[in-house]
């Protein structure tokens, strides 16, 4: 009976795990997709889904840049995704475009850097596809140290701020005027929505980072009328959304950036579809 | 009416170092109503901002008699956040601005409480979106009081709504005031605000031009506030 089990619906579960990276993988997922959800809420209420695919566009030049330079790709992929979400909020500050113009233009003239310095030296074996879409299968030790570190310092921000995060997300001069330091705590939020984007590149890519941020929060709003229920069910969703992908990407044989994403989207549509019967 | 709530003496007002009010004196008591009219970029703004406590004093004082951080309520101009899938009893509890990642229950029933004395105790679990635009305002200012319950700073709470909207606003600020709240309302609407206000403050031209009672507000004071852009 036990052996049937073990065989079967269990097996399902607990072969992959005979191999090192799929549990390296399964780690790094959930904590990219989890702990990536923690920032969600306010990210999304605050219209930033753009920014932040913008942002990992952006990580591109930084990849390219540091393997010319001889930096870690996280470190270089990290400098560059706090340049370009400064350039983008100064740009916003100062008004001299539109929010929306500034991302697109900051984006795509570093992400063609990237591109173009990748082209000019293939000889240094920077795998574009690995950057825009992820590589699972490369995630060592170190890069989940790393990645659970920036996911961690998120986590904490979020449990020490998310009220006034949130009241800035929702009205700024409200947040201003009730005594909330809005334009600091905004660039901190920044600042550590780069690290985890940065940290999250070797699990879902570049192009796919947004997943990471925006799903998981779109699956539980139907579903959740408080903070806390927004905060603490977009991490279990998201933890969930890294997992399935995962699996999807064993048995499946793809690559696990756009598995992941396909599982987010399903989770989503389903989501949306419940909350429209159950009204 | 005891005490006093606001209290500016000489002080000039502006940003940037370049001053948009100049030598503003006010007192104002606690629990007074009082309409700051004026023409766009007369300055109702710069005076709302400088008593919420932002950086635009440029000289003399400016001192208000907020929550026990000196803070005062501000209710905006519009309405943001109607989207949010939070509860109004969230969105309000979150006006009290402290730490943590969540409302504690004790800040939530606050919330409820104020709902409750706004006549919208009811819709405490409800989205925002659910709500009619009274009763958005309503949670709005209910948001704004977590904050102060002792001074309200409204900019154009009545934008945007219609004449029966506009009159339950205003007469829900009133109702403030009654119980001791010190009301500052920036307004283009002074026929609303007029039958409810205990003082109106007229600005243009960069100074107060006129410091008075509701009663005295006339067509000859109206045109001396707003003058050819009336």
């Amino acid at each position: 009976m036990i052996v049937a089990v073990l065989n079967g619906p269990l097996g399902f579960f607990l072969d992959p795990f005979g191999l090192r990276f799929f549990l390296y993988g399964l780690l790094a997922a959930v904590l990219a997709v989890g702990g990536g959800a923690v920032l969600g809420p306010v990210s999304m209420l605050r219209q930033e889904a753009y920014l932040t695919q913008g942002v990992g566009q952006s990580m591109v030049a930084g990849a390219a840049i540091g393997s010319i330079l001889g930096v870690p790709t996280m470190l270089a992929s990290f400098a560059a995704a706090m340049g370009a979400a400064a350039l983008v909020h100064l740009v916003g500050r100062a008004r001299f475009a539109a929010s929306s113009s500034a991302v697109a233009v900051v984006s795509s003239v570093l992400f063609a850097i990237g591109i173009a310095v990748i082209s000019a030296d293939r000889e240094r074996g920077v795998n574009v596809s690995n950057v825009l879409f992820g590589n699972i299968l490369g995630v060592s030790e170190a890069d989940l140290i790393v990645l659970a570190g920036a996911v961690s310092i998120a986590v904490v921000f979020v449990l020490r701020n998310g009220r006034m995060l949130m009241l800035a997300a929702l009205d700024e001069q409200v947040a201003h005027v009730h005594g909330v330091r809005v334009r600091a705590l905004d660039l901190l939020r920044l600042g550590i929505t780069s690290l985890v984007v940065a940290a999250s590149v070797q699990v879902v890519g570049v192009s796919l980072v947004v997943v990471a941020l925006a799903v998981p929060y779109l699956v539980v709003a139907p579903w959740t009328r408080s903070l806390g229920g927004l905060v603490g069910l977009s991490c279990a969703a998201g933890a969930g959304i890294g997992a399935i992908g995962m699996y999807l990407s064993y048995y499946a044989d793809i690559p696990s950036g756009p598995a992941i994403v396909i599982v987010a989207g399903s989770v989503f549509v389903v989501s949306r579809f419940l909350g429209m019967v159950r009204r | 009416m005891t005490g006093t709530a606001i209290n500016c003496v000489e002080a000039d007002l502006g940003w940037g170092g370049r001053a948009v009010l100049r030598d503003v004196n006010l007192e104002v008591s606690a629990g007074e109503l009082v309409m700051l009219l004026g023409a766009s970029g007369a300055g109702k703004s710069t005076l709302l901002s400088a008593l919420a406590g932002m950086r635009c004093v440029l000289s003399g004082s400016v001192e208000v008699a907020g929550n026990r951080s000196g803070r005062a309520g501000f209710v905006p101009q519009g309405l943001t956040g109607v989207d949010s899938p939070l509860a109004v009893e969230e969105h309000v509890a979150l006006g009290r601005v402290t730490g943590g990642w969540r409302s504690s229950g004790t800040e939530l029933a606050a919330a409820r409480a104020l709902l409750t004395q706004l006549g919208i105790g009811t819709k405490a679990r409800d989205r925002l979106m659910e709500l009619s635009g009274g009763q958005r305002q309503r949670a709005m200012i209910a948001r704004a009081l977590m904050a102060s319950s002792s001074l309200l700073l409204c900019d154009e709470p009545t934008s945007g709504a219609d004449m029966v909207l506009a009159t339950e606003i205003a007469g829900v600020l009133r109702g403030l005031a009654d119980e001791g709240c010190t009301v500052v309302v920036a307004t283009h609407d002074h026929r609303t605000f007029t039958p409810v206000c205990d003082r109106v403050i007229g600005i243009a031209s960069g100074a107060i031009v006129f410091d008075g009672r509701a009663q005295e507000l006339d067509e000859y004071v109206l045109q001396t506030i707003y003058g050819a852009t009336r």
